[in-house]
């Protein structure tokens, strides 16, 4: 099947005059075919939103990017002005806090405007024709005030409303959320939450949902990448990986969570914390917090190989579980 | 027999541009010695204020709030001042509660230099304990609040409010901020202390799982208002509030066998 | 496919996770900003020539007023480097003998007014309400005055000298500390961490001590090294206009002023301690920009 997104070995380096300071990617592989909803969750500084920015081509400075980005078929670095073309035109984002991500000087119809402006011939009419029209369709209920309104005017789930109309506004084949919920009350976040289900199934584009809450991944999902120390460490159906865990950190992260049947016991906590700096680790990242480490763990660097049909993990002891 | 919490129709205003707007709109409920109480509810129902009238770190509007059987607000500033060693108060944000200039060892011996005579070597060796008992190495003493982890400030903050003994202690959304491996370290953590010392907790939290997990009595706050209140079970189990069955429905995760995953398969663009 | 190859690590930097330790610090600002350590270098003659001036000084007795009438107006040259003035005496002397003075004056005045302002400001910023604005409109009053204007006034009622035209500067300045801390602490007063502090139980004056004073000391230490600059001239101003320093003392201003009316005849003599005070000043503020950037390590100049 031919993807919508192929993210190939993707390396991001910082240096500092020439000596590598920090690797928080260190080879990513993911894939999102069309009209998929991909979730990529993991922990703080696990880089699951530097992943997202790289596809955007938003890296800051003194990044280095590795590895290959393609869209289509076409790889990002070989478009014109590379992955910032496609910005806002094939892949839109939206941020995780809808109150910061617009500009508070202007109006939400002028924001709107300008990004029209950019990617696309229009009039004046007709851009106001078009957004009314996109604003319609994010349900919010007066997409007329929401025009002419100034961010502070509206709460937060209709900014992040307005925030996905913009974000659709030049029919993009990939939508980047970045903790679209986090900011969110939870009855406002299963209404977005249902929105973008309801978008994909109306334009069919492909969703990379950003997330550390596995619940919002179990939600909406199609297939989960699980991120540790700048890799993915698991893949595959939601429910399979949600369900049948293969590598121990998404155990973890599973039985990290509380819920209904861990009322009364301890919780199964992962010790340690994340590594704050992804150089010379030369076994499996995960070797230190794991309870099922043996000795070659720290010896050879796991890879995801298929556990089950449409299911990877990078463990050396995925079989075992 | 009196409840270690007692709060008596709290009543919280604020002024904002010259209308009144009721921040906590008369709640009365009270905390039996031991027991844990969750207060959930969405942002901006007053929760948090809820909690801080409480402790009396703001004054409410009306309404009693009595810690013991003694009545907060009938004590002085310096009586009040010297009543909060019998509190703790854990913080959202675990960095932010931390004064960036002081040393963990300093942070920890605040409270009891407050309190206590404790000085010198006998001060070092109740902060020594105090990380100790809250899972910190002792290394960890001259270090700087963002020399640490989020999960070790949060058990620096946790250590603090420790330091005194306090009977009560208010933790304001101890988790929200800390990744979900993190968080089940300090959730564990928090059990182990109220079981050791006999603790009783106000936990304040959106999340219900975190609520249902800690608590023995859950309150739910919506503008205000006190919606429902019981043990946890039963309201996790048979919520009567049309709004404690909303924000139930809504938890995330909640959802995947009611009707949302109904769409796998990837219809074609249409535009 | 089993496992990936290894890929060999680039050399790695000695790399501190938590930050370079002070001097570690201190060489980076001096290393990568050359305005700072133009401004250590500049602050650091300064304070040699205040207290070795008496012995770098080729005529230190010149340099505290004694004349010599007869090497009147002499242009620099190999014996007076820097020239002679009106009564003959070596310029370059009376500048090395002027350092002290200044950099005292200035030291002394910068201590009283943050010795005054830093605690009123405190107070109004930490507790707020009605005792802010009575302290508040009780600076702006301090403030509305043109601040040379005050000093004049005070000097005129006070008696021109050295010392009261440093009380004179010191009543115009305590108000900018008090406002620059007032903002600091009223902007700390809501952090989570005085109101955990509050919630301890901490006395409020520990709290303004421990927790407000001391997340302020970078502004009030980088606006008092500014300002130490900025008393030097303002001193200097005061003595130009005869309200300072009294002749025969070495004072740069003082300097500028004697030799203000034989500018076109004696250039150096007004010259060379006008170049002094800029130098000074220009000192300071170069090296309190380098405390901010020394003591904020976050921001960082491109």
């Amino acid at each position: 099947m031919k993807q919508l997104l192929e993210v190939r070995e993707l390396e991001i380096e910082f240096s500092d005059r020439g000596a590598v300071t920090n690797r928080p990617l260190r080879g990513v592989n993911l894939t999102i075919a069309p009209g998929e909803i991909l979730g990529v969750v993991g922990e703080t500084g696990c880089g699951k939103s530097l992943t997202g920015l790289a596809i955007l081509g938003l890296l800051p400075n003194g990044a280095r990017q590795l590895g290959t980005i393609a869209l289509d078929g076409t790889l990002a670095t070989d478009t014109p002005h590379g992955a910032a073309s496609l910005r806002g035109k094939v892949i839109s984002l939206v941020f995780q806090n809808p109150g910061t991500a617009f500009n508070p000087v202007f109006t939400i119809g002028q924001q709107m405007r300008e990004v029209l402006k950019r990617h696309k011939a229009m009039s004046r009419a007709e851009a106001r024709g078009h957004i009314l029209r996109q604003l319609g369709l994010v349900q919010l209920p007066n997409p007329e005030r929401v025009f002419g309104s100034y961010p502070h005017e509206l709460s937060g789930g209709m900014l992040q409303r307005a925030m996905i109309a913009m974000a659709l506004l030049c029919e993009p084949r990939l939508l980047i959320l970045d903790e679209p919920t986090t900011a969110l009350d939870v009855t406002v976040a299963k209404k977005i939450l249902e929105l973008i289900l309801e978008l994909r199934g109306s334009f069919g584009f492909g969703v990379m949902l950003i997330s550390h809450n596995l619940g919002v991944v179990r939600d909406i999902c199609d297939r989960v990448a699980v991120l540790y120390a700048g890799r993915v460490i698991e893949t595959g159906t939601t429910q399979d990986v949600l369900a049948s865990p293969r590598h121990p950190y998404t155990r973890g992260l599973l039985g990290a969570l509380p819920g209904p049947e861990s009322v009364g016991r301890p919780l199964v906590a992962i010790p340690g914390s994340v590594p704050s700096r992804l150089l010379g680790i030369n076994g499996c990242a995960f070797a230190n917090r794991c309870a099922m480490a043996i000795d070659e763990c720290l010896a050879t660097d796991p890879i995801l190989q298929p556990v089950a049909q449409g299911h990877e993990a990078a463990c050396i002891r995925s079989a075992e579980s | 027999m009196t409840a270690l919490l007692q709060l008596d129709n709290i009543v919280k205003t604020f002024r904002k541009q010259g209308k009144a707007f009721h921040a906590v709109d008369g709640v009365s409920l009270a905390i039996e010695s031991g027991q844990t109480f969750g207060l959930v509810g969405e942002s901006g129902s007053g929760k948090s204020t809820l909690a801080r009238c409480a402790l009396r770190l703001i004054p409410p509007t009306s309404g009693t709030s009595q810690l013991d059987g003694q009545d907060l607000g009938a004590l002085s500033r310096s009586q009040l001042r010297r009543a909060r060693a019998g509190t703790g108060m854990v913080f959202q944000n675990p960095v932010a509660a931390l004064n960036p200039r002081m040393r963990v060892q300093a942070l920890v011996a605040e409270p009891l230099i407050t309190h206590t005579r404790l000085r010198g070597p006998a001060l070092q060796a109740r902060v020594g304990e105090l990380l100790d008992r809250v899972g910190l190495a002792a290394e960890h003493a001259q270090r700087l609040p963002h020399q640490l982890s989020g999960g070790q400030c949060q058990r620096v903050g946790i250590a603090r409010a420790l330091a005194t003994n306090p009977k009560l202690i208010v933790l304001d959304e101890p988790t929200s901020a800390l990744d979900v491996s993190v968080q089940a370290q300090i959730l564990n953590l928090l059990r182990e202390l109220r079981e050791q010392h006999e603790l009783s907790y106000l936990l304040i939290s959106h999340d219900l799982e975190v609520v249902r997990y800690m608590s023995d009595y859950v309150g739910v706050m919506r503008q205000g208002q006190l919606v429902e209140e019981g043990p946890t079970a039963d309201v996790f189990a048979k919520p009567r509030h049309d709004y404690t069955r909303e924000l139930l429905d809504a938890s995330p995760g909640s959802r995947h066998n009611h009707q949302l995953v109904a769409s796998a398969e990837p219809v074609t663009i249409q535009l | 496919m089993t496992i990936t190859q290894k890929k060999p690590e680039p050399a790695l930097k000695a790399f501190v996770p938590f930050g370079e330790g002070p001097l570690g610090r201190l060489g980076r600002v001096l290393r990568t900003d050359s305005l700072a350590a133009v401004g250590i270098g500049l602050i650091l003659l300064m304070v040699v020539l205040a207290v070795f001036g008496q012995w770098i000084a080729p005529f230190p007795e010149q340099g505290m007023g004694q004349t010599n009438i007869s090497q009147r107006n002499l242009a620099p040259g190999a014996l007076h480097w820097l020239g002679t003035d009106q009564l003959g005496r070596d310029v370059l002397s009376r500048i090395v003998m002027g350092a002290r003075p200044a950099l005292t004056v200035s030291l002394f005045v910068v201590a009283i007014a943050a010795l005054i302002g830093v605690p009123l400001g405190a107070i109004a910023g930490y507790r707020g309400g009605w005792l802010d604005e009575v302290l508040m409109r009780i600076t702006e009053v301090f403030q509305s005055f043109p601040p040379l204007l005050l000093a004049m006034v005070t000097v005129a009622v006070l008696g021109p000298s050295m010392t009261n035209a440093g009380i004179a500067l010191a009543i115009c300045w305590w108000p900018w500390y008090a406002r620059l801390v007032r903002a600091e602490a009223r902007s700390l007063r809501d952090r989570p961490f005085v109101e955990a502090a509050r919630a301890m139980g901490v006395p409020t004056w520990k709290i303004i001590g421990q927790h407000i004073l001391r997340n302020c000391s970078t502004p009030i230490l980088v606006q008092a090294t500014v300002d130490v600059g900025s008393v030097i001239l303002a001193a200097g101003s005061l003595a130009f206009i005869g309200l300072g320093a009294q002749p025969p003392s070495p004072d740069w201003g003082l300097m500028v002023a004697e030799g203000r009316g034989m500018v076109l005849t004696s250039w150096w003599i007004s010259t060379f301690p006008g170049l002094a005070i800029f130098l000074a000043t220009l000192g300071f503020n170069l090296l309190g920009d380098a405390l901010r950037d020394y003591f904020d390590p976050r921001q960082v100049k491109r």
